[in-house]
Parts: C-alpha cells; sequence; structure tokens
C-alpha cells in the first residue's frame, strides 16, 4: 500500500507542478504503475516500474509522425480521371515466371485494371486483344471495378500492356509501394493458381 | 538420484527450447505487416481492394510505408499521448473505434516507448515495440500462473512455451491497428486476482482492480470482459474446481473480497474514465453498434420468442438473425478455435475430463469464449476472427500445460507407465507448438475473417520492377 500511495503522490506532483497536465497520460501511467506494484514480487522490480512510468511521464517528446503522401489528395473515391484518346503504357518484365511455371504448375496469366467505366477501355498486350475480360465489383459502396483481362498462356519474356480510353476512363490509384518506389495505378499482372500467385507491378511508361 | 538427475536434464531442455521459440519467433515474424497485407489485392475475391485499404503512405528515411485506413485513429491517438501538456481543444483526443477503444494499447503504451526513447523511435518502431512486450507479458503471466498453480516444476515451461508461440501476438508484431493488451489484461487480472490480491488488504486490492479497469476501459471493451473474468473465476474455483491444488486454502470469504474489489474497483474506473471522457470529449460508443441493443434487448426478445415458440426468423440473437448465431457463427467460432490448434483444444477437452486441476481455467475460457467476440457479435461479422479466441485462449493454454506437467511428473509404481506418460507429454507439447509454426499462411487466414485467402493461394510471389518478395 505504502508502494502504491507513493505513486499516487509523485503522479499528483508531476501533475500539480505543471510538468505534465495530460491528465490521460498520467491516469494511464498510474495505472500501470500500479499494477507493476501488485504485479512484481521485489522492490526492485515495483522501482523499476515506477521509474519507468513516471520517467515517461515526466518528458515530453516531439517525435511527429513521419511524413505522409496522399496519392489520392483531391481525387473522389482515389479515382484518377484518363483523358479519352490518350493510350496509357505499362511494360512489364516478367522476372522468374517460367521458374514459377516449373514450380507451380501451369499459371493463369491476366491483366487487372482497377477503377470505374473500363468497359470503354480498348486494351491491347503485345498488340494483341485479351482473350476474354471478365468484370469484378467492388463489395463496398465505390462504383470501382476491375478488369481481369486472360492473356495467352504461353506469355513469357515481357508484356506490353496499352490501354487507349474511347470516352472518360478512371483508374484507381492506391499505395502500392516497394522501398521508395511508389507504383500508383491500379493495373498490374496476375498469373495464377490454386498453388501460387505471381503478381508484377510497374510504373506507366514514361511516353505513356 | 537418477530421477532428480533426470528432472534436471528435463528442465534444463524445457528452458532451452523456451528460449529457442523466443528467439524463433522474434526472428520468423518481423517485417510482414499481416494485418495490411491480407487486405492487399493479391487474395481471390478481394481483387479490387487495390492497395490494402490504404491512400497515403509514410515516408520513412528507408522505405515507404502504406498507412492502414483502419489504423487512422490510432496514430491520431498516439500524437495526443505524445505531450504533456493536454491537446489544445475539447475533442482533440481521438473520436473512433468504439469510444477511443484502443487508446490505452495503441495510443499511451506507444507513446510511453516514444518518450523514454527520446523520441528516437518511429510509431512503427513503438508499435513493435508494444506487441513485443505484451507478448513477453503473456509469457510470463503464463508462467507465473503455471508455477503457483500447479504443483510440478514442468508445466511453468510449457505454458510459457506455447504462449510465446501463439502467433496470435507475433502475427501482430508489427501491428500498428490492433494489439492484444485486453487479452493480456484478462490472464493477468485473474492471475492477480487469485495469487496476490487474495491475500492483499481490501483497500490495495480496490486499488489494484481499479488500476487494471482503468487500463481496461480503453482496450476495446477489456474492463467489462475482466470483470466478468473475476466473476466466472471465482464461481469456477468454487465449484468444479473444489479440492483443486490451484484453490487449496482458499476460503469462500476471501473470494468475496475479491469480487467486493473488483466491483468496486469497476466502478471506480467506470466512474472516473467516465469523468476524463467528458474533459476530453470522448465518445462513449460507436454510432454503428448498441451493446444494450445486442446483448440484452435483442436476446431478451429473441429468448421470449422461443419460450413462447412464436416466429423468430427476424429477430436477432446477438447481432444474427432467426437462428444464425446457433446454427452457424457458434461453429464458425469454434471452428476457428479447432483450426487454430487441434492439439490444445483436444489436450483442454481431455484436460476437462481427466484432470481436476485444468477445470477451474478451462471452465472460466469456455464462459468467456462468447462474449470476447463480442467486437464480432456487435458489428455482425460471420466470420472466424481468431483474434476473438485469444482471452480465453490464454487461459485454455495455461490449463493445458498444467495437464502436460502432471503427465510429466505422474510417478506410478510401473516406471514403463511414467516414462510412457512423459514421452506422451512431450510428444503432445511438441505437436501443439509445432502446429502453430506448420502453416502460417493458414493462422493468418484464421484471425482475419476468412480462410479462403491465404488459404486459397499457398504461395504469393510479388515483383515491384525486378524487386522480388515471396510470402
Amino acid at each position: 500500500l505504502r508502494w502504491l500511495l507513493g505513486a499516487a503522490i509523485a503522479f499528483a506532483l508531476l501533475y500539480a507542478s505543471g510538468i505534465n497536465r495530460n491528465l490521460f497520460f498520467l491516469a494511464f501511467g498510474l495505472s500501470c504503475t500500479a499494477v507493476a506494484i501488485v504485479w512484481a514480487e521485489s522492490a526492485l522490480v515495483r522501482l523499476a516500474a515506477a521509474i519507468v512510468f513516471l520517467a515517461s511521464a515526466a518528458v515530453t517528446v516531439s517525435a511527429p509522425l513521419p511524413p505522409r503522401v496522399d496519392v489520392q489528395a483531391g481525387l473522389t473515391d482515389g479515382l484518377r480521371k484518363l483523358p479519352a484518346g490518350v493510350p496509357l503504357i505499362f511494360r512489364f518484365q516478367l522476372h522468374g515466371i517460367e521458374a514459377h511455371r516449373a514450380k507451380c504448375g501451369p499459371l493463369e496469366p491476366y491483366a487487372v485494371v482497377v477503377g470505374t467505366g473500363l468497359t470503354a477501355l480498348d486494351v491491347s498486350a503485345n498488340g494483341a486483344l485479351p482473350l476474354g475480360i471478365d468484370m469484378r465489383y467492388a463489395r463496398d459502396v465505390t462504383q470501382r471495378q476491375a478488369a481481369w483481362m486472360r492473356l495467352p498462356d504461353d506469355v513469357k519474356g515481357a508484356v506490353e500492356l496499352k490501354l487507349v480510353p474511347r470516352e472518360e476512363v478512371a483508374l484507381y490509384q492506391g499505395p502500392e509501394v516497394a522501398g521508395h518506389d511508389v507504383y500508383p495505378d491500379a493495373v498490374f499482372l496476375m498469373f495464377e493458381n490454386t498453388e501460387c500467385r505471381v503478381v508484377y507491378h510497374v510504373r506507366r511508361a514514361a511516353n505513356g | 538420484m537418477a530421477d532428480a538427475a533426470t528432472d534436471r536434464w528435463l528442465i534444463r531442455a524445457l528452458q532451452l527450447v523456451l528460449v529457442l521459440l523466443v528467439g524463433w519467433n522474434l526472428f520468423a515474424y518481423g517485417g510482414v505487416e499481416n494485418e495490411q497485407f491480407t487486405s492487399r489485392h493479391y487474395f481471390p475475391g478481394i481483387e479490387v481492394d487495390y492497395g490494402g485499404y490504404g491512400d497515403e503512405y509514410f515516408v520513412y528515411p528507408d522505405r515507404l510505408r502504406p498507412i492502414h485506413r483502419e489504423t487512422e485513429y490510432n496514430v491520431i491517438n498516439l500524437g495526443a499521448l505524445q505531450n504533456n501538456a493536454p491537446p489544445p481543444g475539447r475533442g482533440d483526443f481521438v473520436a473512433g473505434y468504439d469510444g477511443a477503444g484502443r487508446m490505452f494499447s495503441s495510443g499511451f503504451l506507444p507513446a510511453v516507448v516514444q518518450r523514454l526513447s527520446l523520441g528516437a523511435l518511429s510509431v512503427h518502431s513503438a508499435s513493435f515495440a508494444v506487441n513485443v512486450v505484451l507478448w513477453a507479458i503473456a509469457a510470463l503471466v503464463a508462467f507465473q500462473f503455471a508455477a503457483r498453480g500447479y504443483p510440478d516444476p514442468y508445466a511453468r515451461y510449457f505454458a510459457a512455451s506455447i504462449v510465446v508461440s501463439y502467433p496470435i501476438f507475433s502475427l501482430m508484431f508489427q501491428s500498428l491497428k490492433m494489439q492484444y493488451a485486453h487479452s493480456v489484461l484478462v490472464l493477468l487480472g485473474i492471475y492477480l486476482a487469485h495469487f496476490v490480491l487474495r491475500r492483499a488488504d481490501l483497500l490495495t486490492a480496490t486499488i489494484a482492480f481499479t488500476a487494471l479497469f482503468w487500463m481496461g476501459a480503453f482496450t476495446g471493451g477489456g474492463f467489462v470482459l475482466l470483470l466478468l473474468a473475476v466473476a466466472i473465476w471465482l464461481f469456477a474455483g468454487h465449484t468444479v474446481g473444489r479440492n483443486t491444488t490451484m484453490m487449496a486454502g482458499v476460503s469462500l470469504r476471501s473470494s468475496g473480497w475479491v469480487l467486493a474489489a473488483a466491483c468496486a474497483g469497476f466502478v471506480i474506473a467506470l466512474i472516473s474514465s467516465d469523468y476524463v471522457r467528458q474533459i476530453y470529449d470522448l465518445p462513449r460508443g460507436h454510432e454503428s453498434y448498441s451493446i444494450q441493443k445486442t446483448f440484452f434487448i435483442d436476446p431478451f426478445i429473441y429468448l421470449k420468442a422461443l419460450v413462447l415458440g412464436t416466429d423468430r426468423s427476424q429477430l436477432l440473437f446477438l447481432g444474427f438473425r432467426g437462428d444464425e448465431f446457433f446454427t452457424r457463427i457458434l461453429g464458425l467460432f469454434a471452428k476457428s478455435l479447432w483450426e487454430l490448434n487441434p492439439f490444445i483444444f483436444a489436450g483442454a477437452i481431455a484436460g476437462f475430463i481427466f484432470d481436476r486441476d485444468s477445470r477451474p481455467l478451462l471452465l472460466t475460457a469456455a464462459v468467456l469464449f462468447i462474449p470476447s467476440h463480442a467486437p464480432e457479435l456487435l458489428m455482425g461479422w460471420a466470420g472466424p476472427w481468431g483474434y476473438g479466441n485469444a482471452p480465453s485462449m490464454l487461459l485454455v493454454m495455461v490449463a493445458f500445460a498444467g495437464m502436460l506437467g502432471r503427465l510429466m511428473s505422474w510417478a506410478p509404481a510401473d516406471r514403463r507407465l511414467a516414462l510412457a506418460a512423459r514421452a506422451a507429454a512431450v510428444a503432445v507439447f511438441a505437436c501443439s507448438v509445432g502446429f502453430f509454426f506448420y502453416d502460417r499462411h493458414h493462422q493468418v487466414d484464421n484471425y482475419y475473417f476468412s480462410w479462403d485467402r491465404l488459404d486459397a493461394v499457398k504461395h504469393i510471389h510479388i515483383y515491384h520492377d525486378a524487386q522480388y518478395t515471396a510470402y
């Protein structure tokens, strides 16, 4: 009980002296100290716990959150409009695809585009039309859809995906990142079967 | 003499296993933020959720980190607790997440880490540290619980090793959103109530309970679960737990005082935390659910219809229409427990039947099982949601370890029988821990809503240009 009262007095002093006026922090700190005092089986541990929480309450830190970048800033529902008639090109290098096929078995290749108005998009992969297009819809209230475009089974090496909007189309923008690289457009290649999924992300080509 | 030497050897071996498991978990589960990973577009059925429910990223010197939309509140929580000055205006502490329900674990604890590091640690590093500390505390309390609750020298190492391997903690090491403070709180609360506060004076016990409930008031409803846990534990101790080692020398009177202190602490914590909520204009709930409706009003109406034999198809019971809770949801929750670890699940059932000492903990765990799934019931989310098992599962693990310890220390006249019992205990322990590591993808799936994501795709290979990552 002496320890508990001592902790309460110490936290009260922190508040009264103006060192810490954050009532929420102090209340949490005192709670943790009290539980640690009761839980601890030696005076040394009790003292250490009290010091940890009191010390943390005595200092104030300026640890601002890291800078944030909003890739959807200024967009509605994260959708970036594409001007009609202007082609968009994505050049994928299919690194290791043969090794993945050897390990996983035959993989069905798809080019996937996420956005809205995707039926107004002319798509070609390596100059050829996709073998088929499956339109999938979001579960939430957004109008977002995903166009899954089947590519030839034996595709390898590289895929140049060309998207040409006939009329207004919008691409979804998401924080797909790797290291310091951002891949803002929701356009990717997916090779899949029940065993494996192999996903390729690239950024749109400079002339795209 | 030989037996004593064997015991020492076995205990050293178990200590070594524990150390290895601690090291392996820290090594093996680093780096992947499963909370975000499982909501990305790499899985069947969620292909349109590009980027993992994220629209922003943090810029760190070494990398960019996408911000999961659901961690937003926690990030703001942390900011409000970094400074010694109160936030400038009422309501500047965060709103959201069931009345700032995770403020203790996602705001205060990372803020302590950041303050002690004098601001050197980032929000991600601080959250990682908090998750590791919670994991370590859970293992430590499990160790102490087994050490004081079971007389043999083995149960404590089994308990700590199993809890250390419980992937619900380690899978979450990187998470900003979820910290399992409420699960640890329940385990710690029962331990303190039984082994420490029972012997303390009423004032000390009341202060300690007040502190526990204060922390729990901001851990997603953990304080209600803790009060329930203490009450059930006391009931279990004096019913199925009579004549057990754990209850030796425990009087009904001392349990009465513990309950009185717990209730007093609950009321004091409720009033004082509500006062602080008012000062900072914190919300008391969330408009998307109602605790009274889900847990009291709806069940009452449903049960009345059940008794009267009238139509129940449009009524709600614990958040689900008609009889769905019984016909589907309960099965999902139970399956989640089984999928988590069939060895522990089956062992616990065997323990309840054959091992008297395991019964009070197992009964408490069983009764807590449904209330600990409260978030899913309140929101009407039908799925396994394995994290809802955690408060019960930690108790089950300690009981299971106690049973293994009893097997290890069983000394029948026939030495071959004793040897067989030890071998069985070690084998079951190895299987139960090994299962946690056997299929990590399955464990991730078991915690996050669905068994058809990672389970449906065993190997995921991602290329960002030439940069390759395998999951």
